[in-house]
């Protein structure tokens, strides 16, 4: 599965990058790939491109705050977290968006 | 409609707000440390001191434009900018601070919204709807809305406040129970209407040789920025952890800022528990203002903290209100403070996935 997604938190010194980190641990453990982009105060970091995007099969958002460029997801699956839930859960929430994916997959 | 999201709106402002807030009070405070002085006419001369004390000061004073600005843009993208920063003008021109800054920014923000779902213009007009008139008419609406409504309340309420501070000061006896009422009334909004509102009665009997209350309000605006300090340590102290990393690293340009009577620098921790630890201040400064004007440690300075010292008569004695306070409000904050969201990497133990945080969209 390929996840893509943006990190951002209010200070946007630490939880932005402990998200990102946490997020691309789980996901790498459970054998996907994944692209996190982060917004902290220091600005846009790893950005996503159009080739990201377009080939993703799920937008993760672990966000406090409201981003920029949130009109490129439109019409992805998207799901949409505080930060601290990718801190505290990324395994559970990695395993969430795969069955997201599954559960669309089947219907089709 | 969905969900006003009003509390990430705010957290999208304060986290624009940071580093200007740090910028602005470091200013000041390095002016202040080298006897800066507010310049009033560039032509009289002036020293370095001086502007970053100017400067940092203006920026301050800028507040309520800045988080009105921002929590407009972060509702409505960039139409809201331009409302967000005028009503942000009216409301530092009016006086109604930092509050109303956060309160013209939902209203200007949330109108623009509307405004842009509900006007419908002819196609070759389209490009002037967020030009001029989404701007223009949010900027009316909430202005009018701000200044004959919300502004009548303000007033009403400074007159009452003002009355009554009047008929304590005058009635002799009850002058530590008017130091209890004006350490609360000057720290309980951290800088904000209430605060001015004293600031002005204060300074009024200041120049009139009364230079006790206005010591009471220079004291109680540290003390929310000392009790957090001295909170942290306690919580040390007890293991009894309430503060998040981000919270200590706020903690450090908050206790700076707070040596100069600077109460901004802890805004970032204060507004993640905001009634809880307005409680503690307001314990606190009661109990700050109550001891200042029993010892009558007087001032004739108007304003400076530490920096106000050489002013203020019994010095010792108003340090040692300023440490009491602090204490107070420090071990209420062990009882009442919660620890906000926090990163806890060594953990390996995950925690249930809250599926109620889950919002998911597209499918």
């Amino acid at each position: 599965m390929n996840i893509i997604g943006v990190a951002a938190c209010v200070a946007g010194i630490a939880h932005t990058y402990i998200a990102k980190k946490k997020l691309i641990l789980a996901a790498e453990k459970a054998g996907h790939t994944i692209h996190i982009e982060t917004q902290g105060t220091i600005g846009i970091e790893d950005k996503l491109t159009d080739n990201d995007i377009k080939s993703a099969d799920i937008v993760i958002l672990a966000i406090d705050i409201q981003i920029k460029g949130k009109d490129r997801f439109i019409g992805k699956k998207m799901v949409e977290v505080p930060t601290e839930v990718a801190v505290h859960s990324p395994t559970a929430l990695i395993k969430k968006l795969q069955e997201i994916v599954e559960s669309v997959e089947v219907k089709k | 409609m969905g969900s006003l999201q009003i509390r990430k709106h705010i957290m999208t402002g304060i986290s624009y707000m940071i580093p200007y807030v740090c910028a602005a009070g470091m200013l000041m405070v390095i002016g202040n440390i080298f006897g800066g002085r507010t310049i009033t006419d560039y032509r009289q001369g002036f020293s370095i001191a001086d502007a970053l004390t100017t400067l940092g000061g203006d920026g301050l004073g800028l507040l309520p434009v800045f988080i009105s600005t921002f929590i407009a843009y972060s509702i409505a993208d960039r139409p809201g900018i331009a409302p967000g920063f005028l009503l942000g003008l009216l409301c530092r021109a009016n006086g109604f601070g930092f509050l109303g800054g956060l309160f013209t920014g939902y209203l200007g923000g949330y109108l623009v919204n509307y405004l842009k779902k509900s006007i419908k213009v002819p196609s070759f007009m389209e490009g002037i709807v967020p030009q001029m008139i989404l701007p223009l008419l949010t900027t009316i609406i909430v202005g009018l809305f701000m200044e004959y409504i919300v502004g009548i309340a303000i007033l009403a309420l400074t007159d009452g406040v003002y009355t009554l501070l009047m008929s304590m000061q005058n009635s002799g006896g009850s002058i530590v129970l008017l130091g209890v009422i004006l350490g609360i009334l000057s720290a309980v909004d951290y800088g904000g209407p209430i605060n001015k509102i004293v600031f002005v009665f204060v300074m009024q009997l200041m120049t009139q040789g009364i230079g006790t209350p206005i010591s009471v309000l220079i004291s109680a605006s540290m003390i929310a920025p000392f009790g957090l300090t001295i909170g942290y340590f306690l919580s040390r102290l007890f293991k009894h952890n309430i503060f998040s990393n981000q919270e200590i690293n706020a903690l450090k340009s908050a206790f700076l800022m707070g040596c100069c009577q600077i109460t901004e620098g802890s805004y970032p921790i204060i507004l993640n528990d905001f009634v809880r630890i307005t409680i503690c201040t307001g314990i606190g400064a009661a109990v700050d203002g109550a001891l200042v004007m029993y010892w009558q440690c007087a001032s004739t300075v108007p304003a400076g903290g530490f920096f106000a010292l050489p002013g203020i008569a019994n010095p010792g004695f108003w340090l040692l209100s300023l440490l009491i306070g602090s204490f107070v409000f420090a071990i209420c904050l062990q009882f009442l403070k919660r620890k906000s969201t926090e990163e806890t990497i060594e953990e390996e133990l995950e925690q249930q996935l809250d599926l109620s945080s889950l919002k998911i969209s597209g499918l």
